[in-house]
């Protein structure tokens, strides 16, 4: 609805847009408590904005400096409520969301106000929930919602990347929305590993991109079935105290069949597509993972074969660590623990160290294993790590 | 400037009929916008009406005598000549209901 006004009233006037669905909703809060809830809320909702838009229009529309190709239709009663009525209707939104997420992920804009700015006017965050996602004061939400607002209005209107830019910006949109999920799935900076809410945003996000002729691209496909499969197993990577459950350990019947189904699903047209993007080969990395059986009958051949190719297009010390990891799997830890010792650039990662510690653990060199977790334990601010590190100091007797 | 007469009263429509009707009108006049000719004007309402006259501004009710005489509304475009507005007239919904656009310049003083 944010960004169908947005539109509406054009970029500078993102704030009324705002303001309008704030007055919205509180009107529901007054009214729904003594009237009940109307039998469509989501109409009943929609109709209100509507109206507000239109009465905030007729009172204001001289001072508000409207975008060229609608001023005058907003500024006659003839043509106000229809034109109002035709750019707030349903098809529309989907569209006026997908322009508002290009324009919110405008490489202009530093990538934590993208962040904000897109949980603010296309999830419908308050600041305080946005604070909280990511553990800064409100304040700086603030400060960052309104920087970003200020580079926003200087784009003038809301509109598609031209053909020519559509895949350099698609990426600025899938990167941002991926940044959305890992915040969701891997909290770095909450007290709960995942965040349900941040991953349902993103995965609706991804998924509105898939429904559109322009952007239903191969990445897009692939970016949702990676998210999809990681979220067919976010239920099992906690345990009921909020600790870690390793990969190792999780229990797959109670992986979503019906998430992976879907998942598998996108990766199919993922692959139909014509561009093969990093988002491809770790969408399959995740679709071997949850075909496997268990644990130790995954394919990590495959797999490594996988990193392999994503070292390919992206030569990062992360993807080397992984292949790593998948190495000590297939060829035991004495090869891991050497492919590790290759891997430069991770030295401040938990993660680094923790493999470390669980290799030398595995190689019977418990000292040394000690002190890796020890030392992992000191880089992350993660509750859930942390505890999941002190477990296995503890198991080093 | 375009002056509407005669049509039918939407307000006494149903609320389908209105919606229907104002999108015909949005329309037509989005054409005008599109072709930057639009200027502005507002539709009139048919219900309660005042006018003065005279040196006394003696005040009677309106609306005023036969429907098809009411002026529902006005719209000013942007044209060359009377002839070019005179075209863009004729695209305007009111014809489906009888009524009448009187196409006039506005003057120049």
């Amino acid at each position: 609805m944010v960004a169908a006004l947005t539109r509406l009233f054009g970029a500078k006037h993102v704030e009324l847009a705002e303001d309008i669905v704030q007055e919205t909703l509180l009107k529901a809060m007054h009214e729904w408590p003594y009237h009940g809830v109307p039998d469509v809320p989501a109409a009943w909702l929609h109709r209100v904005a509507r109206n507000l838009a239109i009465d905030r229009l007729r009172r204001e529309s001289r001072g508000l400096e409207l975008l060229k190709e609608n001023a005058a239709l907003l500024r006659s009663e003839w043509t106000l409520s229809s034109t109002v009525n035709e750019m707030l209707n349903a098809p529309s939104i989907a569209d006026d969301q997908l322009r508002m997420m290009f324009a919110c992920c405008h490489p202009s804009l530093p990538r934590e106000q993208q962040v904000a700015l897109a949980l603010k006017t296309l999830c419908g965050f308050g600041v305080p929930e946005i604070a909280r996602a990511f553990v800064v004061s409100e304040e700086t939400i603030n400060k960052r919602l309104y920087r970003a607002r200020e580079a926003f209005r200087a784009l003038g209107s809301i509109e598609f990347p031209p053909p020519s830019e559509l895949a350099p910006r698609l990426e600025h949109v899938l990167a941002t929305i991926y940044l959305l999920f890992n915040e969701g799935y891997n909290s770095t900076s909450h007290q709960h590993l995942i965040r349900e809410d941040l991953i349902e945003e993103a995965l609706r996000l991804c998924d509105l991109l898939t429904r559109n002729a322009t952007t239903d691209r191969g990445e897009v496909h692939a970016l949702l079935a990676l998210m999809l499969y990681h979220a067919a197993r976010s239920a099992t990577r906690i345990d009921a105290d909020g600790s870690i459950v390793l990969l190792r350990e999780q229990d797959r019947s109670k992986w979503d069949g019906e998430l992976i189904a879907l998942a598998d699903h996108h990766l199919d047209r993922a692959v139909a597509g014509q561009a093969m993007s990093m988002y491809h080969v770790e969408a399959a990395i995740a679709a071997v993972h949850a075909h496997a059986a268990t644990f130790a009958s995954t394919d990590w051949r495959a797999i490594i074969g996988l990193y392999d190719q994503l070292l390919r297009l992206n030569p990062s010390p992360v993807i080397q660590f992984n292949r790593a990891i998948a190495v000590a799997q297939a060829d035991g830890s004495a090869a891991g623990a050497f492919a590790l010792e290759a891997v430069k650039g991770m030295e401040g990662s938990h993660l680094y160290h923790a493999a470390r510690g669980d290799l030398l653990r595995d190689q019977g060199r418990v000292d040394e294993a000690r002190a890796a977790y020890t030392l992992a334990a000191t880089l992350t601010r993660s509750p859930a790590q942390n505890e999941l590190l002190r477990r296995k100091q503890d198991a080093c007797g | 400037m375009f002056l509407f007469r005669g049509g039918s009263d939407m307000q006494q429509a149903s609320p389908s009929d209105q919606q229907a009707n104002m999108m015909k009108w949005k329309v037509w006049i989005d054409d005008i916008a599109a072709k930057g000719k639009l200027h502005g004007g507002e539709p009139l309402s048919y219900g309660a009406g005042k006018v003065l006259s005279g040196r006394t501004m003696k005040m009677t009710d309106g609306p005023f005598a036969e429907g098809k005489e009411i002026v529902g509304g006005y719209l000013i475009v942007d044209a060359k000549d009377i002839n070019e507005a005179a075209e863009l007239g004729k695209g305007c919904p009111i014809f489906e209901n009888d009524g009448s656009v009187e196409v006039r310049v506005v003057m120049e003083m």
